[in-house]
């Protein structure tokens, strides 16, 4: 057993030492990319936040303060993990992480609230959980508002003499409807594993790039030939993106509503534009690993700066024009679209065209390089 | 530029320990220094045209998050205009709005939004939400008031059962604010990775060259202990600095204690040098660990509990992703000492679970890597014996 896992081990490194380059390829455009959707997939399957960790405090002790937590507690998106004595302790839960949302219901609640009083509960969130934040507020809002429309339309009834029919009406005189279009139910996962995936590889790529470039260095060859490399490399990385999007969708159920000719063309031109970066860099500099080094620097911010995530009409106006020349800002957002919304060729044609400008951008400067090289 | 190069190369762990993250902390800092998302492009189908139309379009233009970019002539090219991306949401208010309003017949307004980025989708409906519910208590006091109730008893009515919220910790619900820890934590561990994994690759080519029976005699990386604490010193500057800088520079709290940063930080190296003796031992070539090393920034933040907190994880993915990566050990607890000042026991969980992971991983990487390079050798061994028997 011991020497036939030897033999096995052998046969791996020998393999792994006649073809590197091989093996770094598999590694870089399969395994890694696989394994890390697969991951993430996996962790996300809840796709949205459920069953938020709540501390409540009822001061009140009313039937109504008692059926108001069990509505909270009923809804999808909290867990009362804890019925708490004073409003101190819904600190305390925050500052631990027994809970991420408190809710206190005041003294009186009930009493104050038939007399018109106005009483208010009062909700804290650990603001240092943006994701829990973003669907415990929401989710809070909605239980309270129904709760209240339920309210007005008694105190129409009551005090105002209105007909049931039109009560709802005077209750809510604008009843404004809130659409969220592509994602309603606020899944995280469709949301941040589309560019995520295509940030990770778009690193492989752009090292790939540096890599093929110090291994072509001074051996002559012509400009034609560069380009089939960045050709062929480039295709190589848009397969890799394509098989982890692919993925997503079959073990998942990641939505891809786009264009797939659009997709796929626009999938292509950024892992060239990207493998072309590396390229570049492998082709100034001459150390093979600072090279790598070098090209992943360059595109691994390009997830933030490109505004991903937090979005660049809110960054300030020097960043919004460096975002525009960062490949990712054009790829990562559309690349989402193109997952969860039914994207035209049309709709993306300009984003198309910008990798184009880019792709012969970069083209020309390494032809400048190369030509020195060659003159050299 | 060669120069340069050269200068750089010279100088570069300390370069990659110290520079590389207080620049990403600089660059990031200030491109997401605005807390809020303002200016948000939108456009308005008014199919009323009325002065109750008007008015709710005047307060979504006071509002400085809604940017209204156009006054769209029909549904379709709202929806186009949302697919092209020049839009973000549309506010659309249906004919005879007015009337619905003063005859309280269930006036509708719809308001869409893209939903494809929460933080403008939820921003977007957070400030529409705003008008509307102030637009809704002003018909309901003025309906109340008509109906016989005195001013103040409407307005109790009204505000009635209202939240009144309050977030701990980041009240501004700022993005940097959340995010940064968790970010400072992947620069710590792509740095010292990128530095210590090489150094790690060329003592192991170093220990390959040896006979087979020495290499266990000399495995021990004597030479190397002072070169990996002067890095891990080199790590903690940078970090501080950092620290120092946001604090400075974008008003980010430093609540926390700086000995109890110091222990999460040296927990984690610990960490880290056992992953990196796996990385050494995985790998034979220097460039291409540094390139696998360059892969594990954006797994690892999404996986450690940050932006995916752990009660939200699938069955039995928290416990297998604390076993097998530390950056849940730092990036967490450095969020609660920076943002919240947590104390010991606060975080002591982390604590523990990070020095059991250095304790775990720091012999178990060792012994791995020179599992490894016996191996090696033996392999190599055995092609040259293979050799000479023809």
């Amino acid at each position: 057993m011991k020497r036939r896992l030897f033999q096995f081990f052998m046969a791996f490194y020998l393999y792994k030492k006649r073809h590197p380059k091989r093996v770094m390829t598999f590694l870089v455009f399969i395994v890694v990319p696989l394994a890390t959707g697969l991951i993430l997939g996996y962790e996300m399957s809840s796709n949205v936040a459920t069953a938020i960790p709540t501390v409540v405090v009822d001061h009140d002790h009313s039937d109504f303060s008692r059926s108001v937590i069990e509505y909270v507690d009923q809804s999808n998106y909290f867990n009362v993990v804890e019925e708490a004595q004073n409003d101190e302790r819904v600190e305390a839960a925050l500052y631990d992480r027994a809970a991420y949302v408190g809710l206190i219901i005041p003294e009186n609640f009930y009493s104050d609230m038939r007399e018109g009083k106005a009483p208010k509960i009062l909700t804290v969130y650990d603001g240092s959980s943006l994701a829990v934040i973003s669907s415990s507020k929401s989710a809070m809002s909605e239980i309270l508002l129904t709760l209240k429309a339920g309210y007005m339309i008694k105190v129409y009834e009551g005090k105002m003499s209105i007909a049931p029919a039109s009560v709802r009406n005077h209750a809510v005189p604008i009843d404004a409807t809130y659409r969220l279009l592509f994602n309603p139910t606020r899944n995280f996962r469709n949301f941040i594993l589309p560019g995520m995936l295509a940030a990770l590889i778009q690193v492989g790529i752009a090292c790939m790039g540096a890599e093929r470039a110090s291994e072509t260095r001074g051996k002559g060859l012509a400009f034609s030939e560069h380009l089939m490399i960045i050709l062929k490399w480039g295709s190589l990385g848009a397969v890799s993106i394509a098989l982890t999007l692919t993925e997503q969708y079959l073990l998942f159920d990641m939505p891809y509503r786009g264009t797939i000719l659009g997709g796929t063309a626009m999938t292509v031109l950024f892992s060239c534009v990207v493998f072309s970066i590396g390229y570049l860099a492998g082709s100034i500099l001459s150390d093979r690993m600072f090279a790598s080094q070098v090209a992943a620097v360059i595109v691994l911010p390009s997830t933030i700066l490109g505004g991903y995530t937090w979005p660049v009409l809110a960054m300030p106006p020097f960043f919004q024009a460096f975002a525009r020349i960062i490949p990712f800002y054009y790829y990562g957002n559309t690349i989402r679209d193109l997952c969860l919304k039914e994207l035209a060729f049309r709709h993306i044609l300009p984003d198309l065209q910008i990798l184009v400008i880019f792709g012969v951008v970069l083209i020309a400067l390494l032809y400048l390089i190369k030509r020195k090289e060659v003159q050299a | 530029m060669k120069r340069l190069i050269e200068l750089i190369m010279k100088y570069k762990p300390p370069i990659i320990l110290i520079l590389v993250p207080i620049g990403f902390t600089l660059l990031f800092g200030a491109a997401m220094s605005p807390i809020f998302v303002d200016d948000i492009p939108i456009a308005i189908l008014d199919l009323d045209q009325s002065e109750q139309s008007r008015e709710i379009i005047r307060d979504f233009e006071a509002c400085n998050v809604f940017d209204i970019t156009e006054y769209a002539e029909s549904s379709e090219q709202i929806k186009e205009e949302i697919l092209l991306g020049k839009i973000k949401g549309a506010l659309i208010l249906p004919a005879g709005f007015e009337a619905d309003v003063a005859g309280r017949k269930g006036a509708k307004a719809l308001m869409l939004m893209d939903g494809s980025n929460f933080l403008v989708g939820n921003n977007l409906m957070l400030y529409a939400n705003k008008i509307f519910t102030a637009k809704n208590t002003e018909l309901q006091v003025a309906d109340l008031e008509a109906g016989g109730m005195l001013p103040a008893v409407s307005e109790d009515a009204i505000n009635t059962l209202t939240l009144a919220d309050r977030a701990l910790y980041n009240p501004q619900l700022g993005y940097f604010y959340y995010l940064y820890p968790g970010l400072l934590g992947v620069f710590v561990q792509q740095t010292y990775l990128n530095v210590i994994a090489p150094i790690l690759l060329k003592e192991k080519q170093r220990l390959k060259r040896m006979p087979l029976d020495r290499i266990a005699r000399k495995i021990r990386p004597k030479e190397m202990a002072p070169l990996i604490v002067q890095y891990a010193a080199m790590t903690f500057v940078g970090a501080l600095a950092c620290m120092l800088i946001v604090h400075g520079l974008f008003a980010y709290p430093l609540n926390g204690n700086l000995a109890l940063t110091l222990l999460i930080q040296v927990l984690f190296l610990a960490g880290l040098t056992g992953v990196a003796f796996v990385l050494a031992a995985i790998f034979d070539d220097v460039t291409h660990c540094t390139q696998f090393v360059m892969f594990l920034a954006i797994p690892s933040m999404l996986s450690c509990g940050y932006g995916w907190p752990e009660f939200m994880m699938a069955s039995g993915f928290a416990k297998v992703m604390k076993a097998v990566w530390p950056l849940y050990y730092y990036a967490n607890p450095l969020k609660e000492l920076m943002l919240k000042g947590a104390g010991f026991e606060s975080i002591a969980p982390f604590i523990i679970g990070g020095a059991l992971f250095a304790a775990f991983w720091m012999p178990a990487g060792m012994w791995i890597y020179r599992q490894k390079i016996r191996t090696m050798k033996q392999i190599e061994e055995e092609v040259q014996n293979n050799i000479e028997r023809g």
